[in-house]
């Protein structure tokens, strides 16, 4: 399996310090090429959103670094490698925690995450908070993530319609993300088929709010993303639409296309 | 040819069938079939046929039944065992003395055989078939597994010792003979030898008796008869015609007879749930005004949920049940069905039974399901810890461990489990999540969770 991709990342029209992190990173692994790539969101006054997400996207990226070729060489199953996750983004949680007690300030972050394994046939994902992931195919866009956010569950409770909820002022309200004093939480994470020729995408809510669907897909789907080249120059349009449509929000996405 | 049928658990409605798949070149024996659904009392499934176009299955009604592969798994007296041989020893001898082919009984596995605990009754399904291509009937393999996987607390262990020796002799000497063992012989053993009292005569004859009497009689015996598998009585009939029910977490039916209904942990409550020390005395009520159903909180020590039990959740103090709702007695799970005979929305089959049921409300408010690879039939999740059936042997929950919540698979007595890949010994339990697939008996299952 080859992977190409591409990113944006800004601050935004209006906002100071950009929040967001991102990462990509491929690894060679006997015959085929492993890759982890994630999206996080920072939360929190002053630099501590900053702080926190690039935090996690180091741990995180050190984590496939160190760990990770230590389960593949001892072929361990999905179930092993989601636990390895599992630990590391809670104790992940328990110093983001330490450390905004300790300088008394408010730090979270949001962490959306893809694993692919392909000669375990394995796509993994890792997710908490308003961070997304979508799966662009010729045909259709999907996202395979919930939010976790006020409006996210008001929307899948039922108690809001998709209309209501693009119009909410609640926008940015989280149920759930790494720190924020968070102790008892659970992280999303799920496992699904892919396929050559898929598109993956993860963005920050900054990205996806004054785009449609539609608009996502007609820009993103995979025969419109041939190379690299092609994928950042989509991604870049698509991020000054959404600063024409007066985005406020740091704005970042990353994509990646399976071939 | 002799072949293995194939049988899955369908809900349809608020009722739940064993269907068995049969070739399309089977016929029915139409005699039979009548007789066994008028000998249901001797301990036969009421069964269906079905014939559509592309197949036809035999569908036995098995609502408020536990599979018997599920039951045998709690611990029982070794006495209560013996009445569950003798029962099944009835049964074959009916088959003898009616002239109709023994065969026919589905034996193949344990989770074909049902028993209603309410009635403590064994039922077996029947195939009225003119003839027969299954291999369907070993009995001797059937006992013999019976015996492996129940959980029993021998009293008598000469008695039990006498009762292996019994089957390994049979198991022995008939390897040729289809596993076919005389009932006269296997009553022979049972009350000559063993010496076990021949109790189900009368609980057969009661049994056949008008229902409301049954119950009473059942009742009155049920505490000091089995105080350990915690029964709730179920009388079927009356479900018809209460207006609601609550559904615990074996599928076991309470009908809510009056309003208002109370919950709690003392004896007097409509609803008591004795051996739970987690609810309280005088716990919750459940009221009807003006056509609405409502659960209120009587001020218990742990509070009452509405389908959420999370840590973080909010305790109810009134609020308006719809049906389907799970609610959440501190920890005690049971989901509120609206009687579906009430509710207009339900269109009832045609002649043919054909499935344009809607599906039970409680279905859709599922927070995970299962998908059968081969099958492709989903089977919803509403409440955990969660077993059914068609996967007996196994168990999903949901656990709080240290500070994180997750799924978890745990083998109870499966002899072949493998989630992603890895084996889960019998006893042990492993944490899944949405995408997983396992392997149970040779089938794919993926547990999805639904967002």
């Amino acid at each position: 399996m080859e992977y190409v991709f591409s990113y944006v990342t800004t601050e935004g029209a209006v906002r100071k310090v950009n929040q967001d992190s991102l990462f990509i990173a491929e690894a060679a692994f006997e015959d085929d090429k492993v890759l982890f790539a994630a999206v996080c969101d920072g939360v929190g006054g002053l630099s501590s959103g900053e702080k926190a997400s690039g935090f996690v996207c180091k741990r995180m990226n050190e984590w496939f670094a160190d760990e990770l070729p230590e389960l593949l060489r001892c072929s361990a199953s999905v179930l092993k490698i989601r636990e390895s996750i599992d630990d590391r983004l809670h104790e992940l949680n328990d110093s983001i925690n330490s450390y905004a007690e300790k300088h008394a300030s408010d730090m979270a972050t949001t962490f959306t995450g893809i694993l692919i394994i392909p000669h375990m046939n394995v796509l993994l994902t890792a997710h908490v908070g308003d961070t997304r992931l979508y799966k662009i195919t010729e045909n259709e866009i999907k996202i395979l993530t919930s939010d976790h956010s006020v409006v996210g569950q008001e929307l899948r409770n039922g108690t809001i319609t998709e209309e209501m909820a693009e119009k909410d002022p609640r926008q940015n309200q989280l149920t759930n993300c790494i720190g924020a004093g968070l102790e008892d939480t659970s992280y999303d994470y799920s496992i699904s088929e892919f396929s050559k020729g898929d598109c993956y995408m993860l963005c920050s809510d900054g990205f996806r709010k004054k785009v449609s669907a539609d608009e996502l897909k007609v820009a993103l789907c995979p025969s419109a993303n041939k190379d690299e080249k092609t994928i950042r120059s989509n991604l870049e349009k698509l991020k000054n639409k959404v600063i024409q449509c007066g985005e406020k929000d740091n704005i970042t996405a990353l994509m990646v296309k399976l071939c | 040819m002799a072949g293995n049928i194939t049988t899955k658990l369908l809900y349809q409605g608020c009722d739940t069938f064993l269907q068995a798949v049969l070739k399309k070149r089977d016929k029915i024996n139409e005699k039979q079939l009548q007789f066994i659904n008028g000998n249901t009392d001797k301990g036969f499934l009421n069964a269906r046929w079905e014939k559509t176009a592309t197949r036809n299955v035999l569908k036995y009604n098995v609502s408020n039944m536990t599979a018997l592969s599920e039951y045998i798994k709690q611990t029982m007296p070794q006495d209560k065992y013996f009445a569950i041989l003798s029962q099944f020893q009835k049964i074959v001898e009916f088959c003898m003395s009616a002239t109709i082919p023994y065969d026919n009984i589905l034996l193949n596995d344990l989770k074909n055989v049902y028993f209603d605990v309410e009635k403590q009754k064994l039922y077996v399904a029947y195939l009225p078939l003119l003839e027969n291509g299954y291999r369907s009937a070993n009995m001797i393999k059937f006992l013999n597994k019976l015996n492996k996987n129940a959980n029993i607390t021998i009293t008598n262990g000469t008695v039990m010792q006498k009762y292996s020796f019994f089957l390994e002799e049979q198991m022995n000497a008939q390897k040729d003979k289809g596993g076919f063992i005389s009932p006269k012989s296997l009553h022979t053993v049972l009350h000559d030898v063993l010496m076990v009292p021949e109790a189900a005569e009368q609980q057969l004859s009661s049994n056949a008796a008008p229902v409301n009497i049954a119950a009473a009689e059942v009742k009155s015996t049920a505490p000091a008869d089995d105080d350990s598998d915690h029964t709730i009585l179920v009388n079927r009939n009356r479900n018809a015609d209460c207006l609601a029910f609550l559904k615990d977490e074996n599928n076991r039916e309470i009908p809510i007879t009056r309003f208002p209904f109370t919950i709690g942990r003392r004896p007097d409550n409509d609803l008591a749930l004795t051996d739970k020390g987690t609810v309280s005395k005088e716990h919750a009520v459940i009221t009807c005004s003006d056509g609405s159903f409502y659960i209120e909180d009587k001020g218990s020590a742990n509070g009452t949920f509405l389908n959420n039990c999370t840590d973080n959740a909010k305790r109810i103090s009134k609020e308006q049940l719809n049906s389907g709702d799970v609610i959440y007695f501190c920890d005690v799970p049971y989901v509120f069905t609206v009687n579906a005979s009430d509710s207009a929305t339900v269109i009832v089959g045609d002649k043919n039974g054909a499935a344009a049921r809607k599906a039970d409300p409680a279905m859709a408010k599922k927070i995970a399901y299962l998908v059968n690879s081969s099958s492709k039939e989903r089977i919803p999740v509403f409440v955990y810890p969660f077993t059914c059936a068609e996967l007996s042997g196994l168990i999903i929950g949901r656990e709080n461990n240290g500070s994180r919540h997750s799924i978890f698979i745990e083998n109870i007595s499966c002899p072949s489990l493998s989630v992603e890949g890895c084996e889960v010994p019998s006893g042990e339990k492993t944490s899944i999540f949405s995408g997983c697939n396992f392997l149970y008996h040779g089938i794919v299952y993926t547990f999805y969770e639904e967002n």
